[in-house]
């Protein structure tokens, strides 16, 4: 009813839908409007104005969470585009998993070896690849070639799966 | 109403001046604090006490006692005087197995969800027997103040599931209380240093290690909004396991046997703990022990050997610490400030050990059992709409625990991770999976395992009245929605040809409206203040607050975005108003406030846009169409 829930989460924040964002910028505007609409404001409010509240301020979540997180602002890009994602669909690049595979069994032995230098290593590793993995990704869009986006999207995600797992096991390893 | 005050941008102080409060409903005490003159104080009661133990005696024919008085009786009559009811709050059947071992109370389990105590004034839920306590504070509290509360804030522990929240916020309907929020405890605490204030980009550590719990947040600062990144504990580590480990030693040394008797172990707790107190003072205690059927003994403890007892639990909370911060990506030398909350955090090894391990010193200047208190006073206070718009700050909570919903085979998809930021909303859609279905059902669980049966099971409904179609034909919304508190609500949609039917669904724990209503009912006839002059002296100060509100709006904005008849029609609803104020009907009251608020909700409803479109001023220009 306030915000307009139909615009998109890019306009919401006051910036432009792309793949690179201005974090900073969203922060602060996010910050903003949650400090205007979070139901805080409205605890001497009417009933309604609270439930209205609520779904703003949730709303309002969702978009920052979706903008702030890679993989899910990429699916939500191409969402706006109109690509639908076919839940059979698989992944048709071997070579990648393949390597996907590799990296897999070099967190396993670096695990279980309980090396912190065979896991940092991984990690620096996997972070670089996932960098060029946006770049790419980010370019495809940029050009509009939408097929090729979403299969880079599929591979940002296994990465950001794999860089998660690794962090779970650094966990672990300190405790 | 304060709906209408978002954009004032300083409005002096309110003129009815809103009593609030902040209540820390603890395990062993419970405090109750307001801002007055610019500063939040613990309110004492008449002998000067300012903790209340969280103790209620039941008795026959006669309104239960609360506080020391019950304390006194609880070993005269142990089954009719309720301590550490915070343990049993929200908890169903299984979880209270332990607690009937622990405490030896008689549970009467006529209704699984909620388990009542057997007492010589009938049967007591764990819900009936906090909300005595809230009452005895917000007596307390008006009695010292002079007005009605107009609302409070409730601290909960941060691990608090949506049942415990759920059943707290019971409790205090119970108690006649509005509560403004539920907020955490170690957000309270951070308020209460005026951590909120600080103008710099800032990241705080809470680590609070009460009696029986120990809970750490990390809470970043920025722009007038503290959020919570990050929480982790350990719901059986605290201050009452030194205790135990003390008690063993001081026993051994008098060759006796801990667990000769109850009595013995309880005795020696107590020694144990008075000793715990005095080692964060001196360097060495010695103490006369008296067993059973022993002379009296001499038994001596320095700090280094309490600190070689205890340093591997205090290295177990600081593991904790490291790993909540792991969770969050953070290193702890970036951590500014680091807040100490419950009575263990006064032990020097302690305070040392998170020195240490954090790099900061700790700040110990308010006193570790009032701080949650203060910080939900000033939170309170805040709601309550006694602040100027600029000293407003905002506190963002997150969800405890994941919420997920079973699926085939038991296993649990998560719905709404753990550690997001509320209020949050997650749709699911769901589709029939056999002919003619006209019914689904659900089971919503919270926790972190993958098995819905080791979870916390929240509620179980079924969506009923669905048309009968194919297979797959129709698709379901359902949206869960976890407010401010923390509290989960579930409202299911059906997508069909453009028709949306929306069932509010009402989660299976806790109390439902009507039992509230009845036991208030019940209690309204055994209690002694009057309750409806209260009502209508409540409803009074509610309605001025919403006139006044309006009022301040009107004369902002009024004009700019009312045409003349939309004003006209608010005015008279604000006229019908001032009339049923002075009336003197409560129920009247209340119409009128609802019926000023319809006629006001265009006007709401704009203004909140404008605030909006003020925000995003300057980044209009690029924006594309």
């Amino acid at each position: 009813m306030h915000i307009d829930q139909k615009q998109n989460y890019f306009a919401l924040f006051g910036i432009q839908a792309s793949f690179e964002i201005d974090k900073k910028k969203i922060e602060d505007n996010y910050l903003k409007l949650q400090t205007l609409l979070h139901p805080d404001r409205f605890a001497t409010a009417s009933e309604q104005a609270r439930r209205i509240s609520v779904q703003q301020s949730a709303y309002l979540n969702e978009a920052y969470n979706t903008l702030m997180d890679t993989c899910n602002r990429a699916a939500y890009l191409l969402q706006l585009k109109g690509v639908v994602r076919d839940k059979q669909a698989t992944m048709a690049d071997d070579n990648f998993l393949v390597e996907q595979m590799e990296l897999r069994e070099r967190l396993e032995a670096a695990t279980t070896a309980e090396s912190d230098q065979a896991l940092a290593q991984l990690s620096s590793e996997i972070e670089t690849q996932s960098k060029q993995i946006e770049q790419a990704f980010e370019q495809a869009y940029r050009e509009d070639e939408l097929d090729s986006a979403h299969q880079l999207l599929d591979k940002m995600k296994f990465m950001q799966k794999l860089s998660s797992e690794i962090k779970i096991s650094c966990a672990r390893r300190a405790k | 109403m304060a709906l209408l005050q978002i954009t004032d941008p300083d409005k002096k102080q309110a003129r009815t001046f809103a009593c609030a409060a902040g209540i820390d409903l603890g395990t062993t005490n419970s405090l109750v604090a307001t801002v007055r003159h610019q500063t939040a104080e613990t309110v004492p009661d008449e002998q000067g006490h300012h903790r209340l133990p969280s103790v209620v005696h039941y008795r026959l024919d006669a309104e239960p006692l609360v506080g020391y008085e019950a304390l006194a009786l609880s070993e005269a009559a142990p089954t009719d005087t309720v301590v550490s009811v915070k343990r049993l709050i929200g908890r169903d059947a299984n979880h209270l197995k332990e607690a009937k071992k622990t405490f030896g109370y008689h549970f009467v389990y006529d209704d699984p969800k909620m388990p009542r105590l057997k007492t010589v004034a009938g049967n007591k839920s764990a819900v009936e027997v906090s909300a005595e306590i809230l009452r005895a504070l917000s007596r307390r509290a008006e009695n010292a103040l002079g007005e009605y509360l107009t609302g409070v804030v409730i601290t909960v522990p941060a691990y608090f599931d949506d049942a415990q929240r759920q059943a707290t916020k019971d409790a205090a309907t119970l108690a006649g209380l509005k509560v403004y929020r539920l907020l955490n405890e170690p957000t309270a605490a951070a308020v209460a240093y005026g951590l909120d204030k600080v103008s710099e980009k800032e990241l705080i550590l809470v680590y609070d290690l009460g009696g029986g719990t120990f809970d750490v947040s990390l809470l970043k600062m920025e722009q007038g909004v503290l959020r919570v990144l990050a929480t982790g504990g350990d719901t059986a580590l605290g201050g009452d396991d030194f205790d135990w480990l003390i008690a063993q030693s001081l026993s051994q040394q008098a060759s006796g046997d801990i667990k000769q008797s109850a009595a013995t172990t309880r005795y020696l707790l107590s020694e144990a703990r008075r000793v715990k107190h005095l080692l964060s003072e001196q360097s060495e205690v010695t103490d006369k022990l008296q067993l059973p059927q022993q002379t009296s003994w001499q038994v001596r403890l320095t700090r280094p050997q309490l600190e070689t007892l205890i340093a591997p639990l205090v290295e177990k909370s600081i593991k904790i610490c490291q790993s909540v911060l792991q969770d969050a990506g953070l290193q702890p030398k970036q951590i500014q400030n680091v807040v100490m909350v419950g009575g263990s955090t006064r032990i020097p090894l302690v305070q040392q050990k998170v020195y240490q391990a954090i790099g900061t010193a700790p700040l110990l200047n308010i006193d570790p059992d009032k701080v949650v208190a203060l910080g939900a006073a000033i939170q309170a206070n805040v709601l309550a709409g006694n602040e100027r718009a600029e000293d407003k700050m905002l506190l963002l909570d997150v969800v405890p625990l994941s919420l997920g919903l079973e699926t085939m085979g038991g296993i649990v998809e998560k719905i709404i991770p753990r550690n997001s930021v509320i209020p949050t909303t997650s749709v699911q859609e769901f589709t029939t999976y056999k002919d003619g279905q006209t019914a689904l059902s659900l089971h919503v669980v919270q926790g972190e395992r993958d098995l819905a049966e080791d979870c916390r099971s929240l509620a179980r409904f079924e969506l009923r009245g669905i048309a009968p179609k194919v297979a797959g034909a129709v698709r379901v919304r359902v949206a869960f929605t976890v407010d401010a508190d923390g509290l989960l609500s579930v409202t299911a949609a059906e997508a069909e040809s453009g028709v949306q039917t929306t069932i509010e669904v009402k989660p299976s724990y806790g109390l439902s409206d009507s039992d509230i209503e009845s036991i208030i009912r019940d209690s309204i006839q055994h209690a002694k203040t009057d309750v409806s002059k209260r009502q209508l002296k409540e409803k009074q100060t509610d309605g001025r607050r919403v006139i006044e509100a309006l009022d301040s709006a009107l004369s902002a904005e009024g004009d700019v975005l009312l045409d003349k008849d939309e004003k006209q029609t608010i005015l008279d609803a604000r006229v019908q108003l001032e009339r049923q104020i002075d009336g003197g009907d409560a129920d009247a009251i209340t119409a009128a406030i609802k019926e000023l608020e319809k006629s006001s909700e265009a006007f709401v409803a704009r203004r909140m846009n404008a605030s909006i479109q003020k925000v995003l001023q300057g980044h209009r220009t690029e924006e594309f169409d």
